[in-house]
């Protein structure tokens, strides 16, 4: 019964990551910005 | 000077019927007509209507200066090219200033149109309140009718960057695409077709439309690389980074970002290091090596000490890299900072960072993750529609309660986990994979 709950769970796990891999950026990366300039230097803060 | 359009926008975007502003001044029908500029009004009537729209019917009904049609046209053009090119707020802020001191009236009632498009676009560019600039949108779309394709295509533009701004990257993307379609048909100048270029680019990535985005960012960079606008080619750099990395192209993501820092060396642009930095980290957390991530993910904060906002982001990430080390003291210690950081900066745009942040804390907390947080968070992305968020807390829930042998929730999230993850892949059902 153990066995085939983990099978089942490592079935579904397999499923999602699968479909990650596939698609959507990730969140981590930091993109320039599209409309003004990416520069952190303070004139661009105030 | 007919001006019945000029009365006609600002009534639409004040959302006013014509029976309101025509009352005690005219009969609606009247209006219409005034709007429609089938009929001269009397001076008076139309300050009567300026007044009650709290326009000033000086600036409007005086000649427009000394400037001819083209001249004007040519003034606008030129402010228009100068806030794309330069890219700078300040130097934005005094051009809008300057236009909305511009009587925009001309026997041509198409210069109004592109007149009101330019100052929207402006307005984007300097991050005014949202609701004011979807207000404005909506006033606009009322004329499309009336716009030639050049005005149809700044329409779309600032359609589709205040979707990107809000960041619902999806419906961004859907306006970039009829932008595409238009592309051949208008007579763009080298500048103008290289921002559109890069600003595809940068759509198509943030929606992992990598082809896409490549083909579009080697556009922009050949512009730039000849015109040597360097904050830009290094803008350009770093894209290609992240689309390599997404495409697991590791080596040639480093060369990218080698090639984008050596432009900041150069060019003494400091400033522009933090984001280098912050995506060399998030290629080496994709390769597996998290201190390394880690090492770069400090340089970035560092160098990003006069942008809180842009800290953010990477405080996330290390806290990521940490959770995979379980390094528990460190990755505390990095949640505090970055939840007190969100509290100080009270923006809502990073409320996604301070529920990602609360999940990993409690996670890792002694007391094991709280269904509360872990509830919060996969609502919240819920909320705003980011599937791929609910889906990713939804498994990282399911496997706590697998671990603590909780099967039966643990199945009911792992189930929600594959609901969301087909949402996020337009998937219906599981033969479609």
């Amino acid at each position: 019964m153990k066995k085939i709950v983990s099978l089942f769970f490592a079935i579904l796990l397999l499923a999602g990551f699968t479909m990650t891999n596939q698609a959507s950026a990730s969140t981590k990366d930091e993109l320039p910005k599209i409309l003004n300039a990416t520069s952190y230097s303070v004139s661009q803060l105030q | 000077m007919r001006i019945g359009h000029v009365i006609r926008a600002e009534r639409v975007r004040q959302e006013m019927k014509q029976v309101v502003l025509a009352k005690g001044i005219c009969t609606p029908s009247y209006l219409s007509k005034i709007e429609r500029n089938l009929i001269d009004p009397s001076e008076e009537v139309v300050e009567l209507l300026m007044d009650r729209l709290g326009m000033d019917p000086g600036k409007f009904t005086q000649p427009a200066q000394d400037k001819t049609e083209q001249e004007f046209l040519k003034m606008l053009k030129d402010s228009y090219r100068n806030v794309i090119t330069k890219r700078d707020k300040d130097y934005t802020r005094q051009q809008l200033d300057m236009l909305l001191q511009e009587n925009p009236i001309f026997e041509d009632q198409s210069i109004y149109y592109t007149y009101l498009l330019i100052v929207l676009h402006f307005r984007l560019r300097l991050e005014e309140d949202f609701l004011l600039i979807n207000k404005e949108l909506i006033a606009l779309e009322e004329q499309v009718n009336n716009f030639n394709r050049y005005q149809q295509f700044l329409f779309l533009l600032c359609k589709g960057l205040t979707y990107y701004s809000n960041r619902n990257i999806k419906k961004a993307v859907e306006v970039f695409d009829t932008i595409v379609d238009m592309l051949d048909k208008i007579d763009l100048e080298n500048w103008e077709l290289a921002d559109i270029y890069y600003v595809l680019g940068v759509g198509y990535t943030a929606n992992n439309q990598l082809v896409l985005s490549s083909e579009y960012i080697a556009k922009a960079l050949a512009f730039y690389r000849e015109s040597l606008s360097m904050k830009r080619l290094m803008d350009c750099y770093i894209l290609i980074g992240i689309i390599n990395k997404q495409s697991k192209k590791y080596q040639e993501a480093i060369d990218a970002y080698l090639k984008a820092q050596r432009i900041c060396d150069d060019f003494n642009l400091d400033g522009d290091k933090g984001i280098i930095y912050h995506n060399i980290g998030s290629l080496h957390s994709s390769m597996g090596n998290s201190w390394e991530a880690i090492d770069y993910y400090t340089k970035s904060i560092s160098d990003k000490y006069e942008s809180k906002s842009g800290q953010l982001i990477t405080i996330f990430c290390m806290v990521s890299e940490y959770s995979k080390l379980e390094e528990i003291q460190k990755l505390n210690k990095w949640c505090d900072i970055g939840i007190k950081l969100y509290h100080q900066l009270n923006d809502e745009n990073l409320e996604s960072y301070y529920h990602q942040l609360l999940f990993f804390q409690s996670l890792h907390s002694k007391e094991g993750l709280s269904d509360e947080v872990a509830k919060n968070t996969i609502n919240y992305f819920k909320s705003i529609q980011d599937y791929r968020q609910t889906y990713k807390y939804c498994i990282a829930l399911a496997q706590w309660y697998y671990s603590k042998r909780k099967y039966k929730l643990s199945s009911i999230y792992f189930s929600e986990s594959i609901r969301y993850s087909y949402i996020n892949n337009n998937i219906n059902r599981w033969e479609d994979i």
